[in-house]
């Protein structure tokens, strides 16, 4: 671990990459107390407001504050900024009661307006005039979990699947091998449009998450399952392993308990760059409208095609922060892998290692 | 002194190619019809170059490949005897905890994410006779001081140690079942000279205090010639010579044997063929003699496979024209 | 070759060479110093660690940028770490020196086949040949190392080669440039030992046609013995020993040159007559080492001064030996052949030698 620590001071990149995650992890879990509002709640005459946080006005001087403002054309969305009406953010405010994660009751936010009828919009408001800020946290409840319920569903098939095809060889491999192909050629989208697609449209959002994930992993083993393979194919060759057999250790046990193991470095970073990927996934599918979908939240459902069109963007910039945050999640992820990848390369040069 | 151990017309062949569709048509023939028989007590040695099939010859006496033609039989200490073709899992499990491997190279026999305890008692654990976690325990501490090692470092990592610390690991694995049999694959190459010979000592000694039946492999004639009762002498799949280790070293009858004794560096002398020969082919089913290609004293009979023969009693050769002399 | 007074080929004065690795420094020389003549054969033995090929990676400045080099290496008179790496170092070595390895196998391009191996190593000396004429070249040189058919083989690729084939053809290259010195690391380690043989017994041919100098480099003894005019006995980074080899075989001065000897049993000694001379302990750690005699802890004969300071390289005619208590010095008794039972008095802290008592 002091070695880990000692690698990640040596690239700024990761260690950069590393705090975001934390952060970004740490806004998710505690995504209630920070969001100044409810993924639902709406601000019917507030649709597409800008992002409305200023630090300074002539009237409060310095700080966090907000200036109201009105509609001034209902067709464009055009709102000015109504002189004098500048009000203080204030911290650890009483806004909507919530419950802590579904647990605790409170009623306490990290920030908000004490007048109800001024909204904070950190980040604009979408065409329901709910706050994007307050959506993106939700969201990422999903967009940031289904990466790792995904990559524990497709490695535990990979590594399965993987396993019995490299130690068995012969025709549990080819077969295995076949199917695993199968996947790989058929192209992923298709067969994420395809699967989804025969699965009934009329699910909660609880049951499209769970659908949606274990569908991105199945599209997500082979690969891994291939590279598994040829590892456990080379290990089963060491003495070591020959001599397990002769010891009559049962096979399964060989597998997941010697051979697997060995390669554990290996599978770390295979989770630690495999995990953009479903959250990637999800987006596309959320993306399309066959994800997520309201009231459920999720940095894909944000993203959604039909807000996002070019005019949208173009007029209100501030759609484009679910993809920034999409972008900046998955850039540390694979850094992340990266670092991990060199660190735990066994041939990494010796000396300082990691330059 | 009785058998323990019978090999009789071994042979295997490997297929080239692999898959579902491969056409089972190119081979390698690494072991070509072996028979030799190990006495209760005594050490074999069988002595070869690479690819001559010595390894694949003791990895089939465990059954790590099943032989295509050939059998193996066993005669149990208390008793009874396995026939290695036969075996049930539950026979094949007592016949290798009766007959143990010790590999060459120890850093790649040790799993390296296991404790020394967890490697020296995996197989014990399988096994009816495993005495439970306690006596277990005490038994692989006793274990690791037959070997020479710390009990102490019963929970360190095979990384802690040397190269020699993990060969005596290895033969401590082998040892803690109590086996009749130890198969030693050249377990003294991979180390340094100055620790060839502590491992060579210890199996002596170990082999006294368990009485063990050792299968001992190497290319190494010296080191054979010391350290086993008869040595065989394999090339291309085939023991072309067999004889006591004393008889060994007085006369050699074979062409190959006696190419293998003038090698040895303190006898190498200018005499030896300097043509760099042509490396054999195995792909080839074997017909003729298997050092034809490269004996000094070859002949148009030797195309035809010569027999293994008892000459003396104590020695068998295979070869037509064998060599006639008279020092030592 | 001339007859006149031999020159020195290589002098390497108080060699240390460290490198810094994340668990610590690993001394893997810590001064050494040998000379070597014209056409010598130089036998460096030693086990795991010794520093055995660090001395001649170093000697042809193969030795990585992150090591820590002291010491002075002349070649020829001057010093190898003046050479101009561009320019002169390449010229260095492939003309003046040559190396063969232990693994032949892994030096070929397995896609070059052996006419263009060879076509482009000759290049570099004879730029302005034809191709023809490098052919020539090539089959001159695969006969010299006594490959059969030279000319068909010219055209096989490297797998349809042996081991032995492979470092035949390696040494041809390496002669290609006619060099002045050629270094074999353990080149014969990995090969059969009748193989071994020959490429032993054509190094010495090779030697007495072109009068180069040889640095052949082992783990074995025995094999050094048979080939080198001198031996130096390398243990933990230093010399323990140097002298004629054949005045070094019969009489070891040092004990570690001894226990090397004797550690692996004669031709015709059986188990049941005789016992086996064992080395204690294990070879030392490069990056911890003891202070004192690197073999103090497993010398038999090793006493408390030994392990106080490492002992200096005495001279003694042609021999030398890094020894507090040689066994051709003043102490060491008549008859006290260790040969017979060298491991009865075996020190007690061999409790991980298990040596047997």
């Amino acid at each position: 671990m002091k070695g880990f620590l000692k690698a990640l001071l040596y690239r700024p990149v990761s260690l950069i990459s590393v705090i975001v995650l934390i952060l970004l992890y740490l806004m998710m879990i505690f995504a209630e107390f920070i969001a100044p509002y409810s993924p639902g709640t709406s601000f019917p005459d507030k649709s597409f407001h800008p992002p409305a946080v200023s630090w300074y006005s002539s009237g409060l001087g310095f700080g966090p504050q907000v200036q109201e403002r009105a509609v001034i054309n209902e067709i464009t969305w055009k709102y000015a900024r109504i002189k004098g009406s500048s009000q203080r953010v204030k911290f650890f405010v009483k806004g909507e009661p919530y419950k802590l994660w579904g647990l605790i009751p409170m009623e306490r936010h990290l920030f908000g307006m004490e007048d109800p009828d001024t909204p904070v919009f950190l980040m604009g408001s979408d065409n329901l005039g709910r706050d994007l800020f307050s959506r993106i946290l939700y969201g990422s409840r999903i967009s940031l979990t289904i990466g790792f319920i995904g990559i524990a569903i497709s490695m535990t098939l990979a590594i399965t699947f993987g396993g019995l095809a490299g130690f068995y060889g012969g025709r549990v491999d080819w077969l295995i091998m076949r199917f695993s192909e199968f996947f790989i050629l058929v192209p992923g989208l298709y067969l994420i449009l395809f699967l989804r697609s025969i699965l009934s449209r009329g699910m909660t959002s609880g049951q499209s998450y769970m659908v949606i994930t274990v569908i991105l992993s199945f599209v997500g083993w082979p690969g891994s399952a291939r590279l598994i393979r040829g590892m456990v194919h080379s290990i089963k060759r060491e003495d070591f392993i020959s001599n397990a057999v002769l010891e009559g250790i049962p096979t399964l046990k060989i597998i997941f308990r010697q051979i697997i193991p060995q390669m554990s470095s290996i599978i770390i970073v295979s989770i630690a760059l495999g995990i953009p990927g479903f959250i990637l996934g999800e987006t596309v599918l959320s993306y399309l409208g066959l994800g997520i979908v309201d009231p459920a939240v999720s940095w894909g459902s944000l993203i959604n095609r039909e807000i996002s069109t070019l005019s949208n963007l173009r007029n209100f910039p501030w759609f484009l922060i679910p993809g920034l945050f999409l972008l900046v999640t998955t850039l540390a992820f694979n850094f992340l892998g990266d670092l991990l990848r060199d660190y735990l390369d066994p041939y990494h040069s010796d000396k300082g290692g990691l330059r | 002194m009785s058998t323990h151990l019978e090999l009789k017309d071994l042979s295997i062949r490997f297929s080239l190619e692999a898959g579902l569709f491969a056409k089972y048509g190119r081979f390698v023939y690494a072991v070509n019809g072996v028979s030799f028989e190990l006495k209760r007590g005594e050490t074999y040695g069988l002595v070869g170059e690479s690819g001559c099939g010595k390894t694949t010859l003791a990895r089939l006496a465990v059954q790590m490949y099943k032989a295509d033609e050939g059998d193996v039989i066993f005669h149990k200490n208390d008793g009874g005897s396995h026939r290695l073709s036969e075996l049930k899992k539950k026979e094949l499990f007592d016949y290798r905890s009766r007959v143990k491997y010790v590999f060459q190279d120890p850093a790649r026999s040790l799993n390296p994410r296991m404790t020394i305890y967890s490697i020296l008692t995996e197989g014990y654990r399988q096994s009816p006779a495993w005495p439970g976690e306690e006596q277990g325990r005490k038994e692989a501490e006793e274990m690791m001081q037959t070997v020479g090692l710390n009990a102490e470092d019963l929970d360190r990592r095979p990384a802690d140690f040397s190269g020699g610390q993990r060969q005596r690991i290895s033969i401590a694995r082998a040892l803690i079942m109590k086996p009749e049999l130890l198969i030693c694959d050249e377990v003294v190459s991979a180390l340094d000279v100055s620790i060839q010979s502590q491992i060579l000592n210890l199996l002596l000694e170990l082999k006294e205090k368990f009485n063990l039946t050792m299968l001992f492999i190497a290319h190494d004639l010296t080191v054979t010639t010391y350290f086993c009762d008869r040595i065989g002498v394999m090339y291309r799949g085939k023991i072309v010579e067999e004889a006591p280790a004393k008889l060994m070293a007085e006369k050699r009858l074979h062409p190959y044997t006696n190419l293998l004794y003038n090698s040895i560096p303190s006898r190498m002398n200018e005499a030896l063929e300097l043509e760099a020969y042509e490396p054999f082919d195995s792909t080839q089913p074997l017909e003729g003699c298997p050092f034809y290609h490269r004996c000094p004293r070859r002949e148009e009979k030797c195309l035809k496979l010569p027999e293994l023969q008892d000459i003396d009693g104590e020695r068998r050769l295979a070869c037509y024209f064998p060599m006639e002399q008279e020092e030592s | 070759m001339t007859k006149t007074a031999k020159q020195t080929l290589v002098r390497i004065d108080d060699l240390k060479v460290t490198f810094p690795l994340r668990r610590g420094a690993l001394k893997a020389l810590r001064g050494v110093s040998y000379t070597m003549e014209e056409g010598e054969i130089l036998g460096i033995v030693g086990e795991s660690g010794s520093g055995k090929s660090v001395s001649v990676q170093a000697l042809m400045r193969l030795l990585p940028e992150y090591a820590q080099i002291e010491g002075a290496i002349d070649f020829e008179g001057s010093s190898v770490f003046d050479l101009d790496k561009k320019k002169e170092l390449p010229k260095f070595r492939s003309e003046k020196t040559a190396m063969i390895f232990q693994e032949p196998g892994r030096s070929f391009d397995p896609l070059y086949s052996m006419e263009k191996t060879f076509r482009e190593t000759l290049r570099l000396h004879y730029p302005s040949e034809t191709d023809e004429e490098l052919r020539a070249r090539s089959i001159e040189l695969m006969r010299e190392v006594q490959i059969p058919q030279p000319e068909e083989r010219l055209s096989s690729y490297p797998h349809q080669f042996s081991g032995g084939q492979l470092q035949r053809v390696m040494i041809a290259l390496a002669l290609a440039g006619n060099p002045r010195l050629l270094i074999a690391d353990e080149p014969t380690t990995a090969l059969d030992v009748t193989i071994q043989a020959q490429i032993v017994e054509l190094l010495l041919k090779l030697r007495k046609k072109r009068g180069m100098g040889i640095i052949f480099i082992s783990h074995d003894l025995d094999l050094v013995a048979r080939i080198a005019d001198r031996i130096l006995v390398l243990y933990g980074g230093l010399v323990m020993e140097e002298a004629p080899a054949a005045e070094l075989y019969k009489a070891p001065a040092h004990p570690y040159s001894q226990g090397l000897l004797h550690a692996l049993p004669a031709f015709g000694t059986h188990y049941s007559s005789h016992e086996l001379h064992t080395i204690p302990g294990t070879v030392p750690n490069p990056i911890h080492p003891e202070p004192g005699c690197p073999f103090a802890p497993r010398c038999s004969r090793a006493k408390d001064e030994c392990r106080r300071a490492i002992p200096e390289l005495e001279r003694k005619g042609e021999r030398s030996r890094r020894c507090l208590f040689p066994l051709d010095g003043p102490a060491a008794q008549a008859g006290a052949d260790p040969a017979v039972d060298g491991s009865a008095d075996a020190p007690a802290d061999n409790a991980k030698g298990g040596a047997k008592s």
